[in-house]
């Protein structure tokens, strides 16, 4: 909590219905963000239980100068993942995090599970439970809608939501945030779906006087200069991130057709100029950054008879573009956007949704499944079967979708086509073919995203392929984003964020920081998640790379898997090492 | 000789709007050379593509090469 030395954690048990609020002085020395949530889930967590069994927790934090800072927008979700059976760790913008601040919590943690549908509304000086059973069922744009209509407290308010595939606890549901964010990867939102908690809203109206105004206000306007005034962030307001179809499909490592290629042919037709040029009508932000880099992108659609059309508008992002683009070979932009409506609607995770209609493209070509199966004749480039998919993984229509609804390596596991299920510890691929950097980091990172260590982008720095400073980097960018999430920096402004910026900035509002102390918080943040994933039973011996990942060239030219195996035992090792240390 | 520089939608910031650019060069120059000349900063260089294929950034150029430039990758 800004100026004091506790952080403020709102235990809510939705069987009990009880609430409680704790100052926890011991916490304080893990910031805020993902250091609070670990350790909240750390001591929350019930390893001998079910990871959906309703006791388990899941845990919401803000970092120690969120929405105070430019750019520092997220909210972080802890809890156990039904996609990979491990650490889940998600992030999401929009209004949540200034609404958690300004209702005065830097954590939520969640147990139990309700008896019939619920939502939970919070405020500064009140938490509710209340009845969801008219909202159970309603996609994530419906329930929104209801809740906004329903409850107090537009323009300082966030309302996060699950959509039915939450509710039908399809292993990578996500949950909507303010109708264009989302805790998108690991499956939150079926966790949620397992607690009966279709919705939560925050209102935030507390007025914060800052202390010390002058000098927070110096660091403050340093920061907004650098974030408004020089290139380091334009790009992302730009065209976005849809701007690296272009780079990745030039130079060989857009994964393209459940990556039986890195190149797509008609990459030109998905790209971020095509996209801005026919489809972006606006743009937006999370509250506190200055950016703008939400996208929003808009196709039309006939839903009468007699020329009857409609506009229907989404956001889009590269992650997005690839796995519902590239890598099921759509060809146009207006329909991905209409894949991601979808998408959005039923509230699945996007990437996870892509890569495993991808596995299961492949799979019916290879005769592993039968068209009787998918119900739809699943073809790369075929729109209309895709969505049907889509709606029947949501649902769990048969057999063959309940399976597929756990995710491409639940789905290989049954029917084979292990090679080809593009996982990295059983969480589907984003978006990166470049190099081993985008093997090795997914797979060590604790949470399984290019967002744990950024590896692709190592790889687009390495003048020279080196093992030992691949792994070193990975290793070393692994731990500063544990304390960058702390905070939480919005990770596109990583570089505006450094070290001596971040001292500034945090010193500005009451800590004592060093920079040693950034150093030490990073490390123990990532040993308390280490520890989680072990509670959880993962083994990062167990890894297995899929073939394809070798077969096909990536934009560092052909990998080797024994290379890849050789870097993985290099990181085992270091974490051995680290955590020999504190055992010591 | 004269060589041909293609700079997307995003670099073409740094050549006035310009996305397609006819150059004359004396003497060898490496494909960075050009591209830096052109404007485009170099840390804000991905990789440059000469008649299509990725180049390492000692390319030497040849008559009527087509150069092409593109950003960096960029994400979280």
């Amino acid at each position: 909590m800004i100026y004091e030395k506790y952080i403020r954690v709102l235990y809510l048990d939705l069987t009990t219905k009880k609430i409680r609020i704790e100052n926890r002085e011991d916490l304080y020395s893990y910031l805020g963000g993902v250091g609070v949530a670990s350790k909240l889930l750390e001591e929350n967590l019930k390893p001998e239980l079910d990871p959906m069994d309703p006791q388990q927790p899941v845990i919401f934090a803000i970092g120690a100068a969120s929405t105070i800072f430019p750019v520092v927008t997220k909210t972080v979700a802890m809890f156990w993942s039904p996609l990979t059976g491990e650490l889940g760790e998600s992030y999401a913008g929009g209004r949540m995090a200034m609404t958690l601040f300004l209702a005065g919590y830097d954590a939520i943690v969640i147990t139990g599970s309700s008896d019939k549908p619920a939502y939970i509304t919070i405020s500064r000086n009140n938490v509710e439970f209340k009845d969801a059973r008219a909202l159970w069922g309603l996609s994530c744009d419906e329930v929104g809608r209801v809740v906004r209509e329903r409850e107090p407290g537009g323009g300082k308010r966030s309302i996060i939501r699950i959509g039915p595939a939450g509710e039908n606890l399809v292993s990578y549901a996500c949950v909507c945030v303010d109708t264009y964010r989302h805790f998108g990867r690991l499956g939150l939102g079926a966790v949620l779906g397992s607690k009966k908690l279709k919705a939560i809203s925050i209102v935030g109206d507390r007025d914060l006087p800052i202390k010390n105004f002058k000098e927070y206000f110096k660091v403050y306007q340093e920061l907004y200069n650098r974030v408004t005034d020089t290139s380091i962030m334009s790009k992302y307001h730009d065209a976005g991130t849809p701007i690296n179809i272009e780079p990745l499909n030039a130079a060989g490592g857009l994964p393209t057709k459940n990556l039986k290629q890195s190149v797509f042919e008609h990459g030109d037709k998905i790209s971020g100029e095509t996209f801005a040029h026919k489809n972006l009508v606006r743009k937006m932000a999370c509250t506190g950054c200055p950016v703008g880099c939400i996208h929003i992108g808009q196709f039309r659609r006939e839903f009468d008879k007699g020329h009857e059309y409609e506009a229907v508008s989404v956001s889009y992002d590269y992650e997005l573009l690839f796995a519902l683009g590239s890598f099921l070979g759509i060809k146009s932009s207006d329909e991905i956007l209409q894949l991601i409506e979808v998408v959005e609607n039923l509230g699945l995770d996007a990437m996870s949704t892509g890569v495993v209609l991808g596995w299961a493209t492949e799979a019916l070509a290879k005769n592993l499944i039968t068209q009787e199966q998918t119900l739809v004749p699943l073809a790369f480039g075929n729109t209309q079967a895709y969505i049907t998919a889509i709606e029947y993984i949501a649902c769990k229509k048969n057999e063959f979708y309940s399976i597929l609804a756990q995710g491409a390596d639940k789905a290989s596991d049954v029917y084979g086509g292990k090679d080809f299920a593009m996982t990295f510890g059983k969480n589907e691929m984003p978006g990166y073919h470049t190099g081993y950097g985008s093997i090795i980091g997914p797979t060590v990172g604790a949470r399984h995203s290019h967002l744990c260590n950024g590896g692709y982008s190592i790889d687009q720095s390495m003048k020279e392929f080196d093992k030992e400073k691949l792994v070193e980097k990975i290793f070393a960018e692994e731990k500063e984003r544990c304390m960058l999430n702390s905070l939480i920096i919005c990770l596109f402004a990583r570089k505006v964020y450094d070290r001596e910026t971040i001292l500034a900035a945090l010193n500005s509002i009451g800590y004592n920081l060093t920079n040693e102390d950034l150093t030490a918080i990073g490390e123990r943040i990532y040993k308390t998640k280490l520890r989680i994933k072990n509670m959880m039973g993962y083994d990062s011996k167990n890894v297995r790379f899929p073939k394809r990942l070798f077969e096909t060239p990536s934009m560092s030219g052909q990998l080797d898997e024994k290379v890849a195996y050789e870097l993985l035992d290099m990181y085992n090792k270091k974490v051995e090492e680290m955590m020999a240390k504190e055992d010591a | 000789m004269k060589v041909y520089l293609e700079v997307g939608s995003f670099l073409n910031r740094y050549t006035s709007g310009q996305t397609s650019l006819e150059i004359d060069i004396s003497g060898d120059k490496t494909a960075t050379e050009v591209v830096l000349s052109a404007g485009v900063p170099e840390d804000e260089i991905g990789f440059i593509a000469v008649n299509g294929q990725k180049v390492d950034s000692d390319y030497i150029l040849k008559e009527n090469d087509i150069i092409r430039v593109y950003p960096l990758i960029v994400g979280g």
